[in-house]
């Protein structure tokens, strides 16, 4: 990938791996960071990324590892780094969103992970499975957990919440 | 009615339009700052073995320093709880011959560069780099100072790098479970548990044969782990699910876990054996007493925003707790628990963001890095001395044994900040690699 090539990649992808990161890890601010660090990440290992699909996988994949808990501390010593402006913390979700973002937060982080991929970057269950080192029927049942805590949260939901 | 997929999109479709990308010649410039594999950085004085450089394989250099400030919690743990071991091991070593002080060694784990780097304590002077492995960050020795042990992440998997001291070379790694992320030994100095994040499993590794033993399965997400002073259990701080895994070593058995608060993140145990304190990290920062006696967690006590590290006077009486703070809203602070009635002092204001804590081997100052400055507290007021100017963004902090120095690591400059303790002074940094994450000091 020469220089060209990556800015390209970097200006089209940067906005949606943002949104699918937001959306597994429930926090718009780290998604942001974590993204941005993975894309410096990407290019120092430009030379083993392959252009198009490959190399959004491998920035979502690299992301998300810098998104796990484990890596908060880290991340605030990125945001230094890359002495960016603090993202805006003040705009959060909108008000009728605020009830599914704090369900989502509740959900297990894998089980997230699987449906944004699923749901918004359009995998199938077996790319998830390669993506997330998983089996497939792991994945399966990831996205009908997932899928089952989220549901009763949705939007204009007026049916009582229950079995 | 929405549905699930349209309840994604909308949340994911906001967010994009609220990216703010640097702009991609930042990221690139950042990006050549890094690329500069550690070996070019050092010419050997003599040809050595073939270096297991890691462009040598290129392919498995994945995903570079995700380890973090955090590595260094756990070292602080081992660097405040054995003490006095370090300097009952010192007083041996004198009488074999030379000089004690001239054997101190730094150990500097750069996470960017897979290398450490031992600095001469005596002279401070930097010795060859040796080669560990990808993204290096934790690092552990073993109370004899005969071996160090270095854990390496690597994408899908992760290995421990035990380094011999009198030779400073680095030993085969051995295969532990994925994304080793804390390394905790016994006081006996015989077996060393490796957490490892993404398996959920902690491995023990017997260090007379440097072999690993088959994995103990702990909750999810292990990140840090303390070892009770007479070495009969390890606990395990589970990240994910909120818990601590006790292991009992005898048997290297898993106990029933202990739930603590979201996201514990930093353990250390009183001198006495007697509690565990967890700090749990997320937002409202706690900390959760356990008593060893009975594995009861006691009510939890408030902290600050994000509690990240903890460090316990050699005394026993009181625990120091950092709070990571939120840059740049929330600024770190340090909160004294005295361990007597588990109550909270005032939280200290330390200036930055920090996940590190050093205390000196008498107990009487507490060193702070957080972000450009290291603040010295003094415990006996718990009031902070004025902040010492190092620069940058500083990391992992040790103390050597006679107290007398503290060494910092700075992540921006690639260099470590050796600082009198005596003074208060800084004295001029030394240049260890590309981000100098954690370190820890062998007698």
């Amino acid at each position: 990938m020469d220089r060209e090539e990556f800015t390209s990649f970097y200006t089209a992808s940067f906005p949606r791996l943002v949104g699918q990161l937001s959306a597994m890890t429930g926090d718009r601010a780290e998604a942001q960071d974590a993204v941005q660090e993975a894309f410096v990440r990407a290019w120092v290992h430009r030379g083993q990324i392959d252009i198009g699909r490959g190399a959004e996988a491998w920035v979502r994949v690299t992301a998300w590892r810098i998104a796990a808990s484990r890596w908060r501390r880290a991340r605030e010593g990125i945001r230094l780094m890359l002495l960016a402006a603090p993202p805006d913390r003040t705009a959060g979700p909108g008000p009728d969103r605020v009830a599914f973002v704090e369900a989502l937060r509740k959900v297990p982080a894998e089980q997230r992970r699987a449906l944004v991929l699923y749901h918004l970057a359009d995998l199938t269950v077996e790319q998830i499975a390669a993506e997330t080192g998983v089996r497939p029927g792991t994945v399966k049942a990831r996205l009908a957990r997932g899928r089952a805590a989220l549901t009763p949260h949705l939007r204009e939901t007026t049916a009582p919440v229950g079995e | 009615m929405p549905d699930l997929n349209d309840e994604l999109r909308d949340l994911a479709d906001e967010a994009a339009r609220h990216a703010r990308p640097l702009p991609v010649a930042d990221v690139i410039r950042q990006g050549d700052r890094r690329h500069q594999p550690a070996v070019t950085l050092w010419p050997l004085r003599r040809a050595r073995k073939p270096r297991r450089a890691t462009q040598a394989r290129p392919g498995r250099r994945w995903p570079g320093w995700v380890a973090p400030l955090a590595a260094a919690a756990a070292v602080i743990a081992v660097v405040a709880g054995t003490a006095a071991v370090s300097s009952a091991i010192h007083g041996r070593r004198a009488a074999a011959g030379a000089s004690p002080a001239d054997r101190v060694i730094a150990y500097v784990v750069d996470s960017e560069s897979g290398t450490v780097t031992p600095i001469r304590t005596a002279t401070n002077t930097p010795l060859p780099p040796i080669n560990t492995g990808d993204n290096s960050d934790t690092i552990a020795i073993t109370p004899d100072g005969k071996t160090v042990y270095v854990a390496n992440y690597v994408y899908r998997g992760g290995t421990v790098t035990p380094i011999r001291t009198a030779t400073n070379t680095a030993l085969r790694p051995i295969k532990t479970g994925r994304t080793p992320a804390a390394i905790a030994i016994t006081p006996d100095g015989k077996t060393a548990y490796v957490a490892n994040f993404d398996s959920g499993t902690v491995t023990p590794i017997r260090t007379a044969a440097n072999t690993a033993l088959p994995p103990i399965k702990t909750g999810s997400d292990p990140v840090t782990i303390a070892i009770t002073p007479d070495g009969k259990t390890a606990y395990v701080a589970n990240n994910g699910s909120g818990t601590v895994t006790p292991i009992r070593t005898a048997t290297n058995k898993a106990l029933r876990p202990i739930k603590v608060g979201p996201h514990p993140d930093a353990i250390a145990i009183t001198p006495d054996g007697g509690t565990v304190y967890v700090a749990n990290d997320i937002h409202a920062g706690t900390v959760t007493p356990i008593r060893t006696a009975t594995n009861k967690a006691l009510p939890p006590i408030k902290t600050g925003y994000d509690s990240a590290a903890i460090a316990i006077t050699p005394d026993g009486k009181t625990a120091y707790v950092v709070n990571l703070g939120l840059y740049p809203k929330i600024p770190g602070t340090v909160t004294p628990i005295q361990t007597a009635t588990n109550t909270a002092l005032p939280p200290i204001n330390i200036g930055g963001l920090s996940a590190n804590i050093a205390i000196t081997p008498d107990g009487k100052t507490v060193y702070v890095p957080a972000g450009g400055v290291v603040t010295p507290i003094r415990t006996a007021t718990n009031t902070p001395l004025p902040p010492i100017n190092v620069g940058g963004l500083s990391a992992g902090i040790a103390i050597t044994p006679d107290g007398k120095t503290a060494y910092v690591a700075n992540m921006l400059s690639g260099k470590v900040t050796p600082i009198r303790t005596a003074t208060n002074t800084p004295l001029p940094p030394i240049k260890t690699g590309l981000r100098p994450i954690a370190i820890a000091i062998a007698p």
